[in-house]
Order: structure tokens, then C-alpha cells, then sequence
């Protein structure tokens, strides 16, 4: 009861009380003249009432006692002169004090319940005005808004005044009247309690806005009801976008290309999105509520369970499904098919769901086995390919070491009669004889160099390859020295490296640097200073030797030939030679499985490379 | 002069056997050369059979053996003679155009005892054959008393 302390504290109440006795005595003193001895205190309980109207007890106790002590100091007999002097008196005292004090209760007690009241009627009112919601009382007869707080004109944007005297109906959005209507002719009609509804208002600038009204009667017999008004804007945009973001989800999923699948913990299919429809031939209506299972095959089934259940524990997210072997489904059609699938786990409101996105790839491994089988069947026809190479090959070798070896009998009977001839009838057959005798002679000469060439060359392919260690600069030095000979009485420069040590044929790498060797001389040979490097290079899984010369040189342009069986690009006028040394050299390093190549300008020079595997761990030697 | 014995040479190319024979004269060999034209003759020769039932029974110094010959050739010849108890003590010499290494191979296979390979040019021909000819049957010891092949 803090305003009653309240009051208390302050002394003005005090001071009326004062007053207000003071007053009535004065006027009891006035009328003294007409009521002489009659009633003293009766008067003063006047006053006691009056100050009770305050209802406050500490002035109401000070008047009563004032009151008292003033009629009997000047009303009483003997006058001026406080005391009792009869039986009668003393009563007429005490129900001086019995009145007053009753008075004072009654004023004091109807004072509270004024001051209850008072403060209640102002929490409603606060209620009422500065609730966060509009709160309409409307008229049952006609629908008038008889009340509306605050927030309401807020909502509505009209002002106290505008919003009074219009109707409900006017105020709501058009398309939403029926509804109501119904729903407060059931309200009215006690058919129901209240009703909730979401509707539109329409402001004062013409914009609607959504609201959610709560509406009841405001008691049994009203002729109003009260109507809770929430502004639900926001709300409804909320609800606008989750169902916007909803549909665009719904929309992805549904139009997903893969087949979308959600289970729950039992197994059991939730979402079930259209590509999944086509894959499984089943409908989403079927296939809700249903066991996946349903779309495994009967042997796997197990498997799966098992699967999803460590799944489940490891609570690992987005593993892939079928990463080592192939995954098989089950159509509705019994036909089992072949599929790829990644599963991840979501937990929505405590529920564990799974979704597995999945393909079929049926036709991807049907055409990865057509891959595969054509890639083997390209395979099988390479190695064909090769072998009838390597048959066509040995023929052809065979072929040349054949004709070679029958030609040279003949060859060598030319040769031999023609020095015979020579030797017996030089004298007959006279100059030009002797000299076509020599042509004859020469040409014998040439063409037992070339089958000798070609036999050595159609060797080389059928003789067996003995592998070793094979010390290149060794070669080198020997090739050299053998072909010191036909480098006599020339200087030449020589330059050789460091070559490695490689793994292949001791005598046909001999042959190699001995023809390469050989043709570096020969081709220097009308060069003052004639200079040969020999060098090698270590390049990742082989070793590439090169000889240089700065003699000739060829073009660029025909550098092909130079590789080809009896290819020439000199005449053999300047440069004598069957044409075969290259290619010897070719294939010879092309048994060994290496590279040969060249680079040449004419007048400058030559160089010739050849490359030989060389196991990785092998160092160049010098 | 040592005892020279006769050579055979069994040579189905009637100019190498003149190229031969050519060779040999340059050493007065060609007295003691006998010349068979294929691995028949050559065989009937040793066998003191046929047209050379009435020879003399003293088998040759030396054997020259050309292996392309017609029906009989020369590898076949080295087989029968190298299986005969008596002729094969007789020196045998490849003098072939075949550096084949199948031929050299059974040759020796075989025991032939020496293999040359025809040289192309005319001049190493005639060095070849003649020093042949000189060791084979000059200076190589043959085999005591042999006898014509218990064919």
C-alpha cells in the first residue's frame, strides 16, 4: 500500500485535518447559542467524516481526538474544562469515540477501494493503451469500432478519432469479409468461444496489411466483443521466403538428374525424388514409407544393413558408396542394374536421415567395356601388326642374305676371268681393251662391296644379340685404331669425351662406331684441319653419343635418306661408299632400343647422334 | 720333293674347278688333283665304287669340299665320310661360297677339319687355294695307310 505510506509521510494531510476540526468547532461555537448543551460530539463526528473522506489514519486519529478533546474543553459542562463528569456524559463520550471511529473506518476502507479502483482502472488503462498488440472493442449490433488502443491506429495508420465510428467491415480487406462474417455470426450465436483469423486490413493510405485477429465476446450478454489485432508482416514474409526457399530446394531436387533418396533411422524411404521414379520404376507414393531394401538386391541386402548401421555410428558424412565394386539396385521390375552412389547423413530435429544420390551407370560401364575391349582389340591387333612386321622383317632379310650369297658366286668368276684375262691376253686386246677390262673390273669390285654390305646389313637383324657391359669409350679407342689406316698421312683433331658404360652387343656396337668413325674420316677428307669430337650426354633413361665432324656436311632437306638402305646424298666421285653404314648404324641401335638421329649443313659439317636406354641407377663412367 | 698324294676336289662349278685347278698349277699340284662334279661322285670315289672301282686304293691327302652341289652335297658328304671308320682320318676342307652359320656350324659339327669361305677377289683366291693345296698336301703328315671306305 506504498501511496497510502506515501501520504502518510506528507504533512499536508495533517494540517487539513487540523483545519477541517477547527472549522466545525468554530461553527459548533457559533451555534452555540442555539443548541446550548445538546449533542457537543455529534458535530465533531461531522468532522471526522469530512477528514475520513481522506482516508488516511494518522489525521484521521488527530481529528478524532481533537474533535473529542475540543467539544469537551468548550461544549462540555463544566466549560472549558476538560473532563468527565458523569455516567452519561462518559457514555455520550464513548459513543462520541465508537461513531467517529466507525466513521473513520468506513471512510478510511471506502478510500482504499476508491484508491484500488482507481489504480486498477489505470493498469487496465495501461493495458490496454501500450500493449504491443491492437486491441479493437467492436459493437455486435453494427460493428462499429467503439475502442480502439494505440497500436491499432498504428497498425491501421488512421488516427483515435478517425478510427471510431467506422466499421470493421470497412476496414477489412474485401476478400477476406465472408470468412468473417461467418465467424462472428458463430461467435455471436455462442457457437463458438472465439475465433482466430488471418486476414487483411486495408490502412488509411490503401496499402493491406496482414494481421492475425484473436475475437471474443467481451462476456456473457455483451453487446460487444474484443478483438486482438498481431501485425504479421513479418511473419507472413518469413513464410513467403521459407516456402519460397522451399520450393526452389523442392524444385532442385525434383528436377535433379540423379536419383535423390532420403531414409530414416528404420530404413524407411522419406523423399523419393523423380529421377529416382525413372531409375527405380517405381512411384514416390509407392516408394515413401516403404523399406529401401525394396530397392536392393535379395544378396546384398545384408550387406547393406550392415553398412549403413557403421555408417550411422562413425557418423562420418558423405561417403561414397560403390568406390570399390560395383553397387547393384533392384528396378521394381526385378531387373538389377549397376549403380554409382555417394551417401551423407543430416540430423533434422533429433532424426538421423540418410541421403543417398545415385546413378545408373549402366550404360557409362557398358561403354567403358566397349572401351576396353576395343583398346584390347587394338592391343591384340598391334602385337598382330608387329609380328607380321617382324615376320616381314626376317623375310626380307632372309630374302637379301639369300640373293646376296648366290650373287657372289657368279661376282667372283667375273672378277676372277677378268684378271685372267688380264694377266694372259693384256698385250692382245690393246689400250682401250686393257681399259674396258678395267671398267669390267671395277664394277665386279663395287658390286662385291655392296652384297658384302647387304649381307653384313641382313645379318645384323638375325644374328643373336649377346648383352653385356659394354665400355663405349673402349669402342672408341679401338675403332679408331682400327680405322687408323685410312686416316694416315692426315691430321686430324681428335676430340673424344667421356662416353658411358652401357648395357648391349659388344660387336655390334663396335660396328656402329666403326661406321660412324669411318665416315667422319671419309667425309673430312678434303678438309686442311679436319676435326671429330665424340661426346655424350646423360638425358632421363638414356645416354645419347654423338660424333661430329666438320667436313661435308649434308642438307637438312634429305635427312631423312641418309638413314636408308644404299641412301647416298654424295656422288660417289667425291665420296666413295655404298650407302649402307647408316643404315647398319639404325638398326643396330634400333635392336638396342634407342634413337638415331642427325643434324647436318652442307660445307659445314655433320653431326651424328645416337641415343641407348640406360637404367636409372647407372652413373656415367669417365 | 716329299710325296705329294692326290687332292680331291669335289666342285660342281666347272669355272671354279678351272679357277682351282689355275691356282694349284701354280704350285705343280694339279698332277695329283682329282675332280668330281657333285657328292655322288664324290663319294663313289672314296667308296672305290662305281666308275672308280679300278682306282688306285689310296685314299687323297686332302678332301676339298664344296657344300652347294647336286645330289649329294657337301655337308652330306662330311657326314658319311666322318661316319666311316677308315675315310675319316682323310683331312676334309670346306672350300665353299657359304659363310652361312648353320653350314660352318654342322661342318665342324661334323670334324670337318678346316673351313674356307671363297674370297671374291681373284688374287686372295688364288693365295687361298694355293696355300691350301701346299699344306694339305705338302706339309700335313696324312694318316697311315688308309684304305678306300668300307662302304
Amino acid at each position: 500500500m506504498q501511496p497510502l505510506e506515501n501520504q502518510l509521510q506528507r504533512p499536508g494531510g495533517y494540517a487539513a485535518a487540523l483545519a477541517v476540526t477547527a472549522a466545525v468547532v468554530t461553527i459548533r461555537w457559533l451555534l452555540d447559542g442555539m443548541l446550548g448543551e445538546q449533542s457537543p460530539y455529534v458535530t465533531m463526528v461531522a468532522a471526522v467524516a469530512a477528514v475520513a473522506w481522506f482516508g488516511r489514519v494518522g489525521p484521521m486519529v488527530l481529528a478524532i481526538m481533537l474533535g473529542g478533546l475540543a467539544a469537551n474543553w468548550m461544549f462540555v459542562s463544566p466549560r472549558h474544562r476538560l473532563g468527565v463528569s458523569s455516567v452519561s456524559e462518559g457514555l455520550e463520550f464513548g459513543l462520541y469515540l465508537l461513531a467517529s471511529g466507525a466513521t473513520a473506518a468506513l471512510g478510511i476502507a471506502l478510500t482504499r477501494s476508491r484508491k484500488r479502483a482507481e489504480e486498477n482502472g489505470q493498469r487496465f488503462q495501461a493495458a490496454y493503451e501500450h500493449a504491443a498488440v491492437g486491441m479493437e472493442q467492436v459493437s455486435l449490433a453494427d460493428g462499429r469500432l467503439l475502442e480502439v488502443n494505440a497500436k491499432q491506429c498504428e497498425i491501421l495508420g488512421y488516427s483515435r478519432e478517425e478510427m471510431l465510428g467506422r466499421t470493421f467491415e470497412q476496414i477489412t480487406h474485401e476478400a477476406d469479409l465472408l470468412r468473417e462474417r461467418e465467424l462472428v455470426r458463430r461467435l455471436v450465436a455462442g457457437e463458438i468461444p472465439s475465433y482466430t483469423l488471418e486476414k487483411r486490413y486495408i490502412r488509411k493510405d490503401g496499402r493491406p496489411v496482414n494481421v492475425r485477429v484473436t475475437s471474443s465476446l467481451a462476456g456473457k450478454g455483451a453487446s460487444y466483443r474484443i478483438t486482438i489485432v498481431e501485425d504479421i508482416t513479418e511473419r507472413k514474409q518469413a513464410q513467403e521466403a521459407l516456402a519460397e526457399s522451399q520450393r526452389r530446394l523442392a524444385g532442385i531436387v525434383e528436377s535433379a538428374m540423379d536419383a535423390i533418396i532420403t531414409i530414416d533411422e528404420q530404413q524407411r524411404i522419406v523423399l523419393f525424388n523423380a529421377a529416382a521414379e525413372r531409375t527405380f520404376g517405381l512411384t514416390a507414393a509407392e516408394a515413401v514409407g516403404s523399406s529401401i531394401e525394396r530397392l536392393i538386391p535379395q544378396q546384398f541386402r545384408g550387406a547393406h544393413a550392415e553398412h549403413v548401421r557403421q555408417f550411422g555410428q562413425t557418423g562420418q558424412t558423405n561417403r561414397a558408396m560403390g568406390r570399390l565394386c560395383t553397387v547393384l539396385g533392384l528396378r521394381a521390375n526385378g531387373e538389377e542394374f549397376p549403380i554409382e552412389a555417394s551417401i551423407s547423413q543430416v540430423n533434422v530435429g533429433g532424426q538421423k536421415l540418410c541421403s543417398v544420390i545415385l546413378r545408373d551407370v549402366t550404360q557409362r560401364l557398358a561403354a567403358e567395356e566397349q572401351v576396353r575391349q576395343l583398346n584390347a582389340e587394338l592391343e591384340r591387333r598391334v602385337e598382330q601388326r608387329t609380328a607380321e612386321l617382324e615376320a616381314a622383317n626376317k623375310e626380307l632379310e632372309a630374302f637379301s642374305y639369300s640373293v646376296s650369297h648366290d650373287l657372289r658366286a657368279p661376282l667372283r668368276h667375273v672378277s676372277s676371268f677378268v684378271h685372267l684375262l688380264n694377266a694372259e691376253a693384256r698385250d692382245k686386246v690393246g689400250e682401250s681393251g686393257q681399259r674396258y677390262l678395267q671398267v669390267i673390273a671395277d664394277a665386279a669390285g663395287r658390286m662385291g662391296n655392296l652384297i658384302d654390305d647387304l649381307l653384313t646389313f641382313s645379318r645384323i637383324g638375325r644374328s643373336a644379340m649377346t648383352e653385356t657391359e659394354v665400355d663405349l669409350g673402349q669402342l672408341v679407342e679401338e675403332a679408331k685404331g682400327e680405322l687408323s689406316p685410312e686416316w694416315s698421312g692426315r691430321s686430324i683433331e681428335w676430340h673424344i669425351g667421356a662416353l658411358p658404360v652401357v648395357r648391349g652387343d659388344r660387336t655390334l656396337l663396335r660396328s656402329v662406331m666403326v661406321n660412324l668413325l669411318s665416315n667422319a674420316i671419309k667425309y673430312t677428307r678434303r678438309r686442311e684441319q679436319a676435326r671429330i669430337e665424340v661426346g655424350a650426354s646423360e638425358e632421363p633413361g638414356e645416354a645419347v653419343v654423338s660424333v661430329r665432324d666438320n667436313g661435308a656436311g649434308f642438307d637438312m632437306r634429305f635427312v631423312e635418306k641418309l638413314f636408308g638402305v644404299f641412301q647416298r646424298l654424295h656422288r660417289s666421285e667425291d665420296f666413295e661408299g655404298t650407302g649402307i653404314g647408316l643404315a647398319s648404324v639404325r638398326r643396330i641401335i634400333a635392336r638396342h632400343g634407342g634413337r638415331t638421329w642427325a643434324e647436318g649443313e652442307v660445307g659445314r659439317g655433320a653431326t651424328f647422334y645416337f641415343s641407348l636406354p640406360v637404367p636409372r641407377n647407372r652413373t656415367c663412367q669417365t | 720333293m716329299p710325296n705329294v698324294r692326290r687332292i680331291l676336289l669335289a666342285e660342281d662349278d666347272p669355272n671354279d674347278v678351272e679357277l682351282t685347278l689355275k691356282a694349284l698349277a701354280h704350285h705343280n699340284l694339279t698332277n695329283g688333283v682329282d675332280v668330281v662334279h657333285d657328292g655322288a661322285e664324290a663319294l663313289d670315289y672314296l667308296y672305290c665304287r662305281g666308275a672308280f672301282a679300278e682306282r688306285a686304293k689310296a685314299p687323297p691327302a686332302v678332301i676339298l669340299l664344296d657344300i652347294k652341289m647336286p645330289k649329294v652335297d657337301g655337308v652330306e658328304v662330311l657326314r658319311q665320310l666322318k661316319a666311316d671308320a677308315q675315310l675319316r682320318v682323310v683331312p676334309v676342307v670346306m672350300l665353299t661360297s657359304s659363310r652361312q652359320e648353320r653350314d660352318v656350324m654342322e661342318s665342324y659339327r661334323l670334324g670337318v677339319n678346316a673351313y674356307v669361305v671363297k674370297p671374291m677377289d681373284f688374287h686372295d683366291f688364288i693365295t687361298v687355294v694355293q696355300e691350301l693345296g701346299l699344306f694339305w698336301a705338302v706339309i700335313n703328315e696324312p694318316a697311315p695307310a688308309a684304305n678306300c671306305g668300307s662302304a
